[in-house]
């Protein structure tokens, strides 16, 4: 519960601190893109403050990458 | 945006050459040690040259349009859809690669350092310090790099003259002694973790006011950062030896530890701990910077200000996922990372340059 808190007060300082700049010097568009971003971030730290298994961009890298890198360290053994 | 920002060619090369170093000085003697045993230096001299035609073939790439950043050429030359499916792989590289960065930073301190202290908190603190810097902007992060610069080579030669009488020549024998193939695996890392991730560059060319030095910033600033490494990663072997360097993930932390001046300066490791949070704080900052100004230009954003916090409240979740534990963390940087290097920094330039020569090639006819 601590962690979600520290989440929420973290987006209110964020908020504050931009949204009223972007309004006087930014378009419509940024706006839009801060809020979405801005939601995207509470919903991945409130997933991991809720401990709820998120994909790991590792284990991608991981996918994609290990048939070459499996080869190129064999052809060097 | 950022029309009116500019780099000097001096402030690119201090860029690039603490970002060369940035936290390959703290893990790639280890890394490197691990596959080519006490042959690191000549692979390291060997990952030098290779590095520089690596840098040599990113020159060629920001030549192409020196005025535009990479996500702005990249949509010139492959169209505008699979130029933005290209540009959001490349924006998320520096991302992904900053991500793994600041937990290099939190597994180091919390393993070194300030064990009692949880991981996030060194992860929050280290990030607002980047995100600071990146709130305002290049020249500001170019005008520190200088003003850290000679701080970073004192403590750097303090380290180097201090720990060179510990030296032990027999710790390089056998020489050549683990055959070619292992010195070759040993490169792998040596050239991907400095050399190869300086195609983030291609996002900061285009600000540098004085186009025609930018071959010369880059050779310079790369060459010097790979020599510091080649000399961080020999002094490793010749003072720890190679079983104690690749046994001990820290093997620059572990040499600051070995430093006696006589009887009265002591234990000063953490303060030559400065170098290596110095140069990853500005490799971090490079990254950071580079993938947000990426995604506001495919986005087409009017400034940056909308991304920087909201991403970087995504960067601190993402350092804790990134690494499960720190056995396989290591796996993914030694075997996996290389590669994911070598497709952003070799094959995608290669495939830019192929492309924009083919469209020139078929559009002169025309005109």
């Amino acid at each position: 519960m601590a962690q979600l808190s520290l989440i929420a007060a973290a987006a209110i300082v964020i908020v504050l601190m931009e949204v009223p700049y972007l309004r006087k010097n930014s378009s419509q568009k940024d706006l839009w893109v801060f809020y979405l971003m801005l939601g995207i971030g509470v919903a991945i730290n409130g997933a991991q403050g809720l401990q709820i298994q998120l994909p790991n961009p590792a284990e991608w890298m991981e996918a994609v990458f290990n048939p070459l890198s499996s080869l190129v360290f064999r052809l060097l053994q | 945006m950022l029309k009116d920002v500019k780099l000097s060619a001096r402030q690119l090369m201090i860029l690039v050459l603490i970002v060369t170093i940035g936290d390959s000085i703290l893990i790639l003697p280890s890394l490197t040690t691990a596959e080519a045993k006490q042959d690191a230096w000549i692979a390291s001299i060997f990952s030098l040259l290779v590095g520089v035609l690596v840098v040599g073939l990113l020159h060629v790439t920001s030549r192409l349009y020196p005025n535009l950043t990479f996500v702005e050429f990249s949509e010139k030359i492959l169209g505008k859809w699979l130029g933005i499916v290209i540009s959001l792989l490349f924006v998320s590289y520096p991302f992904f690669s900053a991500t793994a960065h600041l937990r290099e930073i939190g597994d180091f301190m919390t393993t070194q350092i300030m064990p009692e202290t949880p991981i996030e908190s060194i992860h929050i603190v280290f990030l607002l310090v980047v995100l600071m810097a990146v709130r305002l902007g290049l020249e500001p992060i170019a005008r520190t790099a200088e003003a850290f610069f000679p701080w970073l080579t004192i403590l750097f030669l303090f380290l180097v003259v201090f720990i060179v009488p510990q030296a032990k020549l027999e710790n390089l024998q056998p020489l050549f002694g683990e055959g070619t193939k292992a010195m070759l695996r040993g490169s792998l890392t040596f050239i991907a973790f400095p050399f190869m991730e300086l195609v983030v560059f291609l996002m900061l060319i285009p600000f540098v006011n004085e186009q025609n030095k930018v071959l010369h910033s880059l050779l310079w600033g790369s060459v010097i950062g790979g020599l510091v490494l080649i000399l961080i990663t020999t002094l490793s072997i010749l003072v720890l030896g190679s079983e104690l360097t690749n046994r001990t993930f820290y093997p620059s932390y572990e040499l600051a530890k070995k430093i006696h001046v006589g009887d009265f300066l002591e234990r000063i490791e953490s303060l030559l701990t400065g170098i290596w949070l110095i140069t990853i704080f500005f490799k971090i900052t490079v990254y950071f910077f580079s993938a947000v100004l990426g995604l506001a230009q495919i986005l087409r954003l009017t400034s940056l200000r909308p991304l920087i916090l909201p991403l970087g409240l995504i960067l601190i979740p993402m350092s804790l996922i990134i690494s499960p534990n720190i056995v396989y963390f290591n796996h993914v940087v030694a075997k996996i990372w290389p590669f994911y290097d070598f497709t952003y920094s070799v094959i995608l330039p290669l495939l830019l340059i192929a492309t924009a020569y083919i469209r020139r090639q078929v559009s002169q006819p025309k005109h």
